[in-house]
């Protein structure tokens, strides 16, 4: 054997023909089980190598698929927030509008374009002001119930101090049993307000619902408020537990009622009635 | 001697899956270099008409074991190594610098040439379009080639060729 190949390593035209005759052979063989056997193997091989220099180029890339699809992202959520919005948006518009169809009183819609929500003193501001034809002690209301008042008025923007602000207060009068209070948050949850000054004699229930009353220096009588959430005897009074009708964390369009109170029964309810006692000018109820 | 030829063959081996998967990414106008041809030639060129027709025979098996066509790239393979061999400079030459570089030129030339040519009309002689179209695959793919070959020759090979 050994002979034989050292025979044909030394003549380079024997060796030529010996190679090729191997490679004659593979060619005709190229079809038998054998051959297809190596070459399926040799193409398991090819695919293992592919897979592992596609791997490594793909963790080359990583970095820029992560850029990519971050972009993707911001775009896909810019989209959503967009159509979020329009929708958001459109639904309050309808709200709206059905509302103040049906209501006689002239209304001036704006929307809310800032918040600020501290512990206690809450702001809104709208963008409607004295141009729209808003001026102070405007109420400020959505379909579901009264927002606030507006306290203090630009050329196209207000300033509207919401019924969750400590130095807030409005006359208030149930649904059903007709009992007069002053409405007032305590500065701890958000939805709840309290009714002060209801006497233990009347006859106030929970889940009966609270509107303004005709008593109020700023407020339309009947804007709804809430509902009774609570009512809980105490010394003289009930301690009342209100719950909102407006909820302030999603608040986007209000409505500020354009008719105000009479300025003769104001300056005569300052003087004389208990509603006002110990709230300054700027929180009349 | 025998360490040089295991060198030789893992490194055409390698140059096998190089050329598989690195270099026939870089197709252009439709063909590509070869650089397991020029590494081949080298070794023709370097060593001898014997050693250059073995690692031909090598490098076609492994080439033809990746890419499925054993016996036309082991045949293509084996006889370029056999026509390099023709311009073989041996270790006892005394041909200058400029002659090495035209014997390794020459060599490659050859080489692909004929291989190209070979494995071109083996191929599948009868979906190839046009006798133009084989011009065009053999020609382009050795220009391609010979591009490689001198850059292959400046880096590497020239310091080995010069200083046998």
């Amino acid at each position: 054997m050994t002979k034989f190949f050292r025979f044909f390593n030394n003549n380079a035209y024997l060796l030529l023909l010996l190679y090729c005759s191997i490679a004659g052979l593979l060619i005709k063989f190229e079809d038998s089980y054998s051959l297809k056997n190596l070459l399926s193997r040799g193409t398991e091989l090819r695919a293992f190598i592919s897979q592992r220099l596609s791997d490594i180029n793909l963790y080359f890339n990583l970095n820029e698929e992560n850029e990519k699809l971050t972009l993707q992202n911001s775009k896909l959520i810019a989209d959503v927030i967009a159509q979020g919005n329009i929708l958001r948006d459109s639904a309050s518009v309808n709200h709206t509008a059905r509302f103040i169809a049906d209501k006689p009183i002239s209304f001036t819609p704006a929307r809310v374009v800032e918040r600020r929500f501290n512990t206690r003193e809450n702001v809104l501001i709208i963008n409607a002001g004295s141009k729209q034809g808003l001026e102070p002690d405007m109420a400020v209301l959505t379909p579901d119930g009264l927002v606030g008042r507006v306290i203090q008025v630009s050329n196209n923007y207000a300033k509207v101090m919401p019924v969750i602000h400590s130095e807030f207060s409005v006359s208030v009068v149930s649904g059903s049993n007709n009992t007069h209070g002053i409405l007032r948050w305590n500065g701890e949850q958000e939805q709840i307000a309290q009714i002060h000054y209801v006497p233990l004699s009347s006859s106030i229930q929970a889940q009966e619902a609270v509107y303004t009353a005709d008593f109020s220096t700023f407020a339309l009588r009947g804007i709804p408020v809430g509902k009774v959430l609570e009512v809980v005897p105490e010394k003289q009074f009930y301690r009342i537990n209100v719950l909102l009708g407006v909820n302030f964390s999603a608040l986007t369009y209000v409505l500020v009622a354009r008719k105000t109170a009479d300025p003769e029964k104001v300056g005569l309810m300052r003087d004389d009635t208990g509603e006002n006692q110990g709230i300054q000018s700027k929180n009349k109820p | 001697m025998f360490k040089n030829t295991i060198i030789d063959s893992v490194l055409l081996i390698v140059l096998c899956i190089v050329q598989q998967y690195a270099v026939s990414r870089l197709v252009i106008f439709g063909v590509l270099p070869d650089i397991v041809t020029v590494y081949i030639a080298f070794s023709a060129i370097r060593y001898g008409q014997k050693q250059g027709t073995t690692y031909g025979f090598i490098a076609g098996l492994a080439t033809g074991v990746l890419s499925g066509n054993m016996g036309i790239e082991t045949l293509s393979k084996t006889i370029e190594g056999f026509v390099a061999g023709y311009f073989h400079i041996p270790e006892t030459s005394h041909a200058s610098a400029l002659q090495k570089k035209q014997m390794f030129y020459k060599g490659v030339l050859l080489a692909s040439l004929v291989g190209r040519t070979l494995y071109t009309l083996m191929i599948n002689v009868l979906s190839l379009p046009t006798t133009w179209h084989i011009i065009y695959s053999i020609g382009v793919a050795t220009l391609f080639t010979m591009i490689v070959a001198v850059f292959a020759y400046q880096l590497f090979f020239k310091k080995i060729l010069v200083n046998n």
